[in-house]
């Protein structure tokens, strides 16, 4: 998927240049007596940007987007469409699809009068509404259940509902909170694709509000990583799996080994008498956590011609076949236990418990932090 | 543990569900049987005797009394008015309890229960005195009257009991906390997400107000207007005192028949109308909570 769109990232840096802001978040804060629940977060968004605001249960994510939607007052800090302040502006008049956690459809009406909703509040006219909605039902592959109430579907047919109703007013900025949360790994992923498409037709600006950092790496042009309250950091997909600010965004994104070291120089670490070369930007003589994903080591046999690569011995203590992948823990000598991930294949050695191997990463896959974290 | 768990048979009585469920609702239907099935049958039986005048009664079986209420002007007048003023006596309380009710729902968890105990305080005065309040407050020497004359507004006391007008206000205001009550009840669905869903969808506070909060209240409201329909319909004090004899309805007449008249079977006949009248708004309401549905 990442592959798959390297025009539009180049895109995204083109605009970044222009640097043309169609949502523009400034020190927002939200305060609920004395917890705070969004603190200082900036974020500029620009005109048809989808950007995912990432981050654990209970981080902020919702608390903003009803921010941004007028559903809440923000405590301080200001929102700017356009450059201009909407803070007064009440949610009615924001031209803003959302698209709620708990979806709140109006249980008291058919599927079609829900989605047929916003644009009768536009006043659009009958035929047009009538064909609009049949096309929106028709994108998330509800046509047929079109008179049904919100009650009489499943959790994830009313999500997609909760969809139509937000992409049928074409707004000209989409909040989507968790919207295919409920979905099979199927459905999600035709989802994904439909909400990118028309995102991208239309040029919709949109938040993606997600926990799962597959749906944010693998659909939108940046990502923010929330962690309590506080924008983590920002940037483009590769940026934040490849280059996590903190070791909370490096968690947060896909699975990472933490090995507890010491720094000797920039680009260089020790863990026990090992030496590894890192990413750089390491701080030398201090105390530091590297940090390895899984799939970036590869598994050797003992007695492999070294290369450039960090190499550590070991021994398999555990292999789970997981289909499409093997995850393997690999003891090192000294104690600590690395977890390794390779593809499964039929052209593939696989190893069994037991067998003493070397492990293989790139310095660049080293990442550092201090070790605080 | 495990030899007394393993012991049910030593208990000596064992009921199964399907037996607790009539044991558990005897109570109730023998408190029915006793207070109202039994006494309206004794009314349906007084109402088929003939009534002599002097006030004695003649034991038969006769429907005479029905057909004179049902040919006789005044009665229809007296039914259609009664049935006529308590509808608009319902609209009016459910116009002014709404917004109360929809208030105390939004109101911070703190306020909550201290506001529902101001709606249903009035309730722990009788209503013979807050009648009598409204009598003072509306009579021709009352603060309304004294505030009109004294600001030079009118130079008569203007009429404000003793008339539709005084019935009306006086069991609008005696009725408003079970409107409240039954309102606040049927609020369970109102998930403040859809209101907002409204909102964000481009709805005013009207629109969301007739789009999405009414008609998600209607079982509510429904509930609270069968009530007070039938609450006022059977209310009599208030008629009594506030209409000071000038207002006809149901309830007033059927106290006038029996007491004043001692005509016990046209009390009785009467009151049968006034059940089937009882009968006919719940059948409207059934009707329209499974249309809401
Ligand atoms: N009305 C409220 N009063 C007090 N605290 C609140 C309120 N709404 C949210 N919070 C708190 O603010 C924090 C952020 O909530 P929010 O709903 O934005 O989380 P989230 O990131 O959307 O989480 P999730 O992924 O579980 O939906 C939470 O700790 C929550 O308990
Ligand atoms: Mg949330």
């Amino acid at each position: 998927m990442l592959a798959e769109n390297p025009i539009h990232i180049a895109n995204a840096e083109a605009s970044d240049a222009r640097s043309e802001a169609h949502l523009q978040l400034t020190h927002l804060e939200k305060r609920y007596g004395d917890f705070l629940a969004v603190e200082d977060l900036s974020v500029s968004v620009r005109r048809g940007e989808l950007i995912a605001l990432l981050g654990p249960s209970g981080c902020g994510k919702t608390t903003t987007l009803r921010m941004i939607a007028g559903l809440a007052s923000a405590t301080s800090g200001a929102i700017r469409v356009d450059g201009r302040e909407i803070q007064t502006l009440p949610a009615h008049a924001r031209d803003m699809g959302l698209v709620f956690q708990s979806y709140a459809l109006f249980p008291h009406m058919t599927v079609e009068r829900n989605v047929a909703f916003g644009l009768e509040m536009r006043r659009n006219s009958k035929d047009q509404i009538a064909g609009r909605v049949a096309k929106a039902l028709e994108l998330v592959q509800l046509g047929h259940l079109a008179q049904r109430r919100p009650r009489e579907l499943s959790g994830g047919q009313q999500q997609r509902v909760a969809l139509a109703r937000a992409l049928v007013i074409e707004p000209s900025i989409l909040l989507l909170d968790e919207p295919l949360s409920n979905l099979d790994a199927k459905l999600r992923d035709q989802m994904r694709v439909e909400i990118r498409d028309i995102q991208q037709r239309l040029g919709i600006t949109t938040v993606f509000v997600t926990h799962d950092q597959v749906e944010a790496l693998s659909m939108c042009d940046r990502i923010a990583v929330m962690d309590k309250g506080r924008l983590a950091q920002i940037g483009t997909p590769q940026d934040i799996y490849e280059r996590p600010a903190t070791p909370f965004v490096a968690e947060f994104v896909g699975r990472i080994n933490k090995l507890p070291g010491r720094g000797t120089s920039a680009n260089e670490i020790t863990v026990g008498d090992r030496r590894f070369g890192t990413a750089g930007k390491g701080a030398a003589n201090g105390a530091v956590t590297a940090m390895i994903r899984p799939h970036r080591i590869e598994i050797v046999p003992r007695g492999t011609p070294a290369d450039n690569r960090n190499a550590a011995e070991g021994v398999i203590t555990r292999a789970t076949y997981v289909g499409d992948i093997l995850e393997y823990m690999v003891a090192l000598e000294g104690g600590v236990t690395l977890a390794v991930e390779t593809a499964t294949g039929g052209h593939r050695r696989n190893f069994a418990l037991g067998d003493e191997v070397e492990l293989r990463w790139a310095h660049e896959d080293t990442l550092v932090f201090g070790a605080d974290a | 543990m495990t030899a007394t768990d393993t012991a049910p048979a030593a208990a000596p009585f064992r009921l199964s569900g399907r037996q607790i469920v009539p044991l558990l609702i005897m109570p109730i239907l023998i408190v029915n049987a006793v207070s109202f099935i039994w006494p309206t049958l004794s009314l349906l039986r007084m109402s088929l005797n003939e009534p002599i005048a002097g006030g004695a009664i003649r034991e038969t079986l006769t429907l005479q009394t029905y057909v004179s209420v049902m040919t006789d002007s005044f009665y229809l007048e007296l039914v259609w008015n009664s049935v006529y003023l308590c509808s608009i006596i319902t609209a009016f309380t459910l116009l002014l309890s709404y917004p109360i009710a929809l208030f105390i729902h939004r109101a911070d968890p703190k306020w909550k229960s201290l506001l529902t105990l101001m709606v249903i305080s009035p309730l722990l005065v009788s209503a013979v005195v807050r009648t009598y309040g409204w009598v003072i407050i509306l009579g021709d020497q009352g603060l309304i009257n004294a505030l009109l004359l004294g600001s030079g507004l009118v130079d008569q006391p203007v009429r404000l009991i003793f008339n539709n007008f005084g019935v009306m206000v006086g069991l609008v205001e005696i009725l408003m906390p079970y409107m409240i009550l039954s309102l606040m009840a049927g609020f369970g669905r109102l998930d403040p997400r859809l209101e907002e869903a409204a909102q964000s969808l481009g709805a005013k506070r009207l629109t969301t107000l007739y789009r999405v909060t009414i008609p998600l209240t209607a079982p509510g409201i429904a509930l609270g207007c069968l009530l007070v329909f039938v609450l006022s319909i059977s209310s009599f004090v208030t008629p009594k005192l506030l209409g000071g004899g000038r207002v006809f309805l149901l309830a007033t007449e059927i106290y006038d028949q029996s007491i004043v008249l001692l005509n016990w079977p046209l009390a009785a006949s009467l009151s049968m109308l006034v059940l089937v009248i009882f009968g006919a708004a719940l059948v409207v309401y059934s009707r329209v909570v499974k249309a809401l549905d």
